[in-house]
């Protein structure tokens, strides 16, 4: 079984951990007599998210049928779940559902894996955004370069005659 | 009749002869006694009169000596007494006019000695106030030149540092402030869409950095 695409089902951390702990719920009650997953699931995540729910496990050639699957597979989800990285991103703005998508899309266009984001915002970035990934912290936002900027503009005797307007595309890296 | 009824008839009448006697003679001594004694009573009154008569006599001579003493004693008094206040008067008038002088001798002495001791103590006081005034200007002097050497450089130095320090805090605080407003004026310039695409961008920065791999 390979790993599992949880995108459309969330994109930051404290989603991912709402989800698990949802899945947990309805682990501990599968081997219940009453038990009835599809309603269950309904119930849990809201007929939207059930129907992908269950079209990942048909995807994922998972008897419904069968408890032990189920069981098996929501353990694996949970697994999967808890193995996905995080990654700490500032933002200069407050993100909407749509900032999530194109984040969560963006990733699986070009790294090619679903990162959990734990989003941080604080408009003194100006625009752009600072992340830290694999212990590396990389700031790409304007505040640097505003920074020189207005130190240039606070202290002018102090400023390198070569020194020119730069764009976001000759930022530095780093703090 | 039988003869000692007569006889005692007899001696009967013998005795109260003798009793009638008797009682005659005591009578005739009494009389004697108060005519003795009458006597003795008109003898002792004429003593009394005479007695008092002499004592009048007498009080009236002690009286009129003693008013003649007086009226002696009176006229010496009056004679002594006018004698006595024009001398008592003479001595005084001497003795204010002794006074006065006395007075006026001490008055232009104790003036005198006063206006020795006043122009004295001026003369001592303004000389120890040119002392004075001299020492306070040369210790002011002194305090000045020090002050101009030593504590003015100091100060001026100090004044100068919290000069700097305060402009620098100004500076800081300006700085700050400036920051700060125009992050939030160029941060809400930006449209959504464009920080949106400035994230993309900075994800692609972080990709090609090497960040995801």
């Amino acid at each position: 079984m390979d790993k599992l695409d949880f995108s459309e089902f969330f994109h930051t951390k404290a989603q991912a951990a709402d989800f698990a702990a949802r899945l947990a719920t309805i682990s501990e009650s599968i081997y219940q007599t009453s038990f009835n997953f599809e309603k269950a699931l309904t119930e849990t995540f809201g007929m939207d998210k059930k129907d992908k729910f269950l079209a990942l496990i048909r995807t994922n050639n998972i008897a419904i049928s069968s408890v032990d699957a189920l069981k098996a597979f929501l353990t694996k989800t949970q697994a999967d779940i808890a193995t996905l990285p995080t990654l700490p991103i500032t933002l200069a703005f407050e993100p909407q559902d749509q900032t999530l998508k194109v984040l969560s899309d963006w990733f699986a266009l070009n790294v090619k894996r679903q990162v959990l984001f734990d989003i941080k915002v604080d408009h003194s970035l100006v625009a752009g955004a600072a992340m830290t990934f694999n212990g590396k912290f990389l700031d790409f936002s304007v505040k640097p370069k505003f920074d020189e900027i207005l130190k240039n503009i606070m202290h002018p005797a102090t400023q390198p005659a070569s020194v020119q307007h730069q764009d976001l595309s000759t930022m530095h890296v780093g703090r | 009749m039988p003869l000692p009824v007569l006889v005692f008839q007899v001696t009967g009448f013998f005795l109260n002869l003798i009793i009638v006697c008797f009682i005659i003679y005591y009578f005739m001594q009494l009389r004697v006694r108060e005519k003795a004694i009458e006597e003795k009573e008109k003898k002792v009154d004429t003593n009394y009169h005479q007695i008092v008569d002499d004592a009048l006599s007498k009080e009236r001579k002690i009286l009129e000596d003693a008013t003649t003493e007086a009226d002696k004693i009176l006229t010496d008094a009056k004679y002594v007494n006018s004698s006595s206040q024009k001398s008592v008067d003479q001595a005084l008038e001497k003795m204010v006019g002794e006074i006065k002088t006395e007075t006026d001798t001490t008055s232009k002495d104790f003036r005198k000695t006063y206006e020795t001791s006043l122009q004295q103590i001026a003369t001592t006081s303004l000389q120890n106030f040119q002392t004075v005034s001299k020492g306070l200007q040369t210790d002011l002097e002194a305090q000045i030149k020090k002050f101009h050497e030593t504590l003015l450089p100091n100060m001026e130095k100090e004044l100068e540092s919290y000069k700097q320090s305060r402009l620098k805090q100004a500076e800081q605080v300006i700085t700050k402030v400036v920051a700060e407003a125009s992050q939030q004026i160029l941060n809400k310039s930006i449209s959504f869409e464009d920080h949106q695409r400035l994230m993309t961008e900075s994800l692609e920065k972080a990709k090609q950095e090497g960040l995801f791999d």
